[in-house]
């Protein structure tokens, strides 16, 4: 491919990428910033835990974003019964009277299958979480003695963090699996919740997402322009000695000098990012710099993926977990704050 | 026979009070012997208040002593001539005594021209009648004032403050001066100065400034300056600053406000020069940031 064909890929791309972002922003109000991290993990393939509180309008952004997107959009409600094979097939009796077995919600619309909606995660059992962290991983299961693939499914799960009773926390590894949490909050700007509470256009989701055009992506090529995106960004090696000092800081952050208010520092993280984290962190962090126009890696990219990739991944001490949507984000401000550029090593 | 020895006898009594005679005197006025006089070195050219010292030895018996009462006294003036003081010691040798009288004179005369004067004689007695005298010394007193004396009034010429040049313009623009040279070397010293031991020098953007001049017109140097320059930002600005900083940096920095423009344009040419994209030449890029930080340092010196 030549490297104008591909400019032409790049700019087209991002055309269709900012019309996405432009046509759910008309429907979903006061996510802007969410908004774009998702657009983000779309063309950086990967996967996307959403936090926040309950009828903050997640689904309603899904449910659009998956307009947007083209293919299939499949959902499934995180519950304490739930198993494992209920996401592959279900069970009921035909119309002739005989049972008869069908394919579940992950395997029902084959490769077609662009997002898959897991509301509620954290109320299902972890063997649940295995396999669907099992398919996200591999992007392929197999049932009814042959192979499913599912190379374009990106899973967006949410996480009931008010609630703990009955639920799963879901453990670090399979935190990690996920590319990004993005906090979903309520607008704080006076007019938009104003527009939420009387404008009634926002009180139905499934004709509010009608509005949103369709197919604006071509969900099935999106995982090979991924690649071309990915390996026309550049970094330099002072962006570089950067991302390492930035890595190097969710391990030892008191090293940095970073200090928290009501935290010793030294005793809050257990383990910082890993390897597969801050791959994806800099994955992030090259659409961001697309989006961006630009072919080349600014700190500001990955400034702005930053906490939505890494806080999730951080392990806490367990005391202190149960602030642990508090206290990540604090200590990624002050990463993001603290370690500088130019690295350590060269600024002395 | 007889009259040989009447004869005799005749001849020893007539001669016995004649033996007689001749033996008491001797009996009455025991000897005193002079053992030595000094008199002064010099006898010309003495003057007033000159001490003049005579001292002489004498040496009597063991048993007699020295008549206090027949000295002089201290103060005694004669002839404008003032004892001063006297000084008796003695000293007991087998059967005699020496006593040394040591006579200090001062003089109180004086004349228009030269004047011979004496040491007075003094007379020195003993307990046992004896008596010894010191003899005058005479010496010539130097005339002290002009022959003729007249009142030094009429002579006196009065003093005068002599005149004096007026300075105060003089001093007034010498201190003008030294003031203008104090403050105009300070403003030098502030303006140029790289060490970091003078009060305000300690800054980010001075620091840096002072490392940009070593950097050499290549790409590394270039980097290096970019890398120097953003990490003085960050310094000041307390954390890692971006480009799109650059409007919350000198909000709550406003001595840095006129200078938003040119911090923006380094932004955008760091990341051009750190990250990737066009590069501009290095020999004006070092230059551009020499010449920021100069301004900026200004500013964080508010010069």
């Amino acid at each position: 491919m030549t490297s104008v064909s591909i400019a032409t890929q790049l700019a087209e791309w991002r055309d269709h990428a900012l019309t996405l972002e432009n046509e759910v922003k008309k429907v979903v109000v006061g996510q802007d910033k969410a908004i774009r991290a998702i657009n983000i993990a779309i063309f950086a393939r990967g996967h996307v835990l959403l936090e926040g509180g309950v009828g903050v309008g997640k689904t309603t952004l899904l449910q659009s974003i998956a307009r947007g997107l083209g293919g299939a959009y499949e959902r499934i409600e995180g519950t304490v019964d739930l198993m494992p094979n209920d996401l592959i097939y279900h069970t009921f009796l035909g119309e002739d009277g005989r049972p008869k077995v069908e394919e579940g919600p992950l395997l029902r619309a084959g490769e077609q299958l662009s997002v898959f909606f897991f509301n509620e995660i954290n109320r299902a059992r972890p063997q649940v979480h295995a396999l669907m962290l099992r398919v996200m991983a591999e992007r392929h299961v197999h049932a009814f003695k042959k192979e499913y693939r599912l190379p374009h499914m990106l899973v967006f799960a949410d996480r009931n963090q008010v609630e703990k009773n009955e639920t799963f926390e879901i453990p670090s590894a399979a935190r990690d699996r996920f590319m990004m949490e993005i906090p979903i909050e309520i607008p704080e700007d006076r007019d938009l919740r104003k527009a939420l509470m009387f404008d009634v256009k926002f009180q139905h989701a499934e004709r509010l997402t009608q509005q949103v055009q369709g197919g604006v992506l071509a969900y099935d090529q999106l995982n090979a322009f991924s690649d071309v995106l990915q390996s026309h960004i550049r970094a330099s090696d002072v962006l570089e000695d950067y991302a390492l000092d930035l890595w190097q800081a969710t391990q030892s952050p008191a090293a940095f000098g970073i200090q928290l208010d009501s935290v010793d520092v030294n005793r809050l993280i257990h383990t910082g990012a890993s390897p597969r984290g801050m791959g994806m962190l800099l994955k992030a962090a090259r659409v961001h710099a697309w989006l961006m126009q630009r072919d080349s890696l600014y700190p500001e990219d990955i400034h702005a993926v930053f906490h939505e990739i890494i806080a999730h991944r951080l392990v806490l001490n367990p005391m202190f977990e149960s602030r642990r949507t508090q206290l990540s984000r604090e200590l990624t401000n002050q990463i993001l704050a603290n370690v500088s550029m130019p690295a350590r090593a060269k600024a002395a | 026979m007889k009259q040989i020895f009447l004869g005799w006898l005749a001849t020893c009594l007539m001669a016995t009070p004649a033996w007689a005679d001749t033996e008491a005197p001797a009996k009455s006025l025991p000897a005193v012997k002079v053992v030595s006089v000094h008199n002064p070195a010099q006898y010309a050219g003495i003057q007033l208040g000159d001490v003049l010292q005579r001292r002489i030895q004498l040496a009597v018996a063991a048993q007699d002593q020295l008549n206090d009462s027949s000295l002089p006294l201290k103060g005694l003036q004669r002839n404008g001539i003032e004892l001063r003081q006297l000084q008796v010691s003695s000293e007991s040798q087998a059967d005699k005594k020496i006593y040394t009288l040591v006579f200090d004179y001062q003089v109180f005369a004086s004349s228009g021209k030269p004047t011979q004067l004496q040491l007075p004689a003094e007379r020195i007695s003993f307990n046992s009648g004896a008596a010894a005298e010191l003899p005058a010394w005479r010496f010539w007193l130097m005339a002290q004032l002009p022959d003729r004396l007249q009142p030094a009034k009429p002579t006196v010429i009065a003093q005068y403050r002599a005149s004096v040049l007026d300075t105060q313009a003089i001093q007034c623009w010498l201190r003008v001066s030294v003031l203008l040279v104090v403050v105009g070397g300070l403003v030098l010293l502030y303006r140029n100065a790289d060490w970091t031991w003078l009060p305000m020098m300690n800054g980010h953007f001075a620091k840096a400034y002072h490392r940009l001049k070593r950097l050499p017109a290549t790409a590394e140097g270039q980097k290096q300056a970019a890398l120097i320059v953003q990490h003085a930002f960050n310094q000041h600005y307390g954390q890692q600053m971006l480009g799109s900083q650059v409007s919350a940096f000198v909000q709550q920095q406003p001595v840095f406000q006129s200078l938003e423009a040119q911090i923006q344009t380094f932004f955008t040419q760091a990341n051009a020069v750190l990250y990737g994209g066009q590069l501009p030449a290095a020999a004006e890029y070092l230059q551009q940031c020499k010449t920021l930080t100069r301004q900026l340092r200004d500013c964080e010196r508010r010069v």
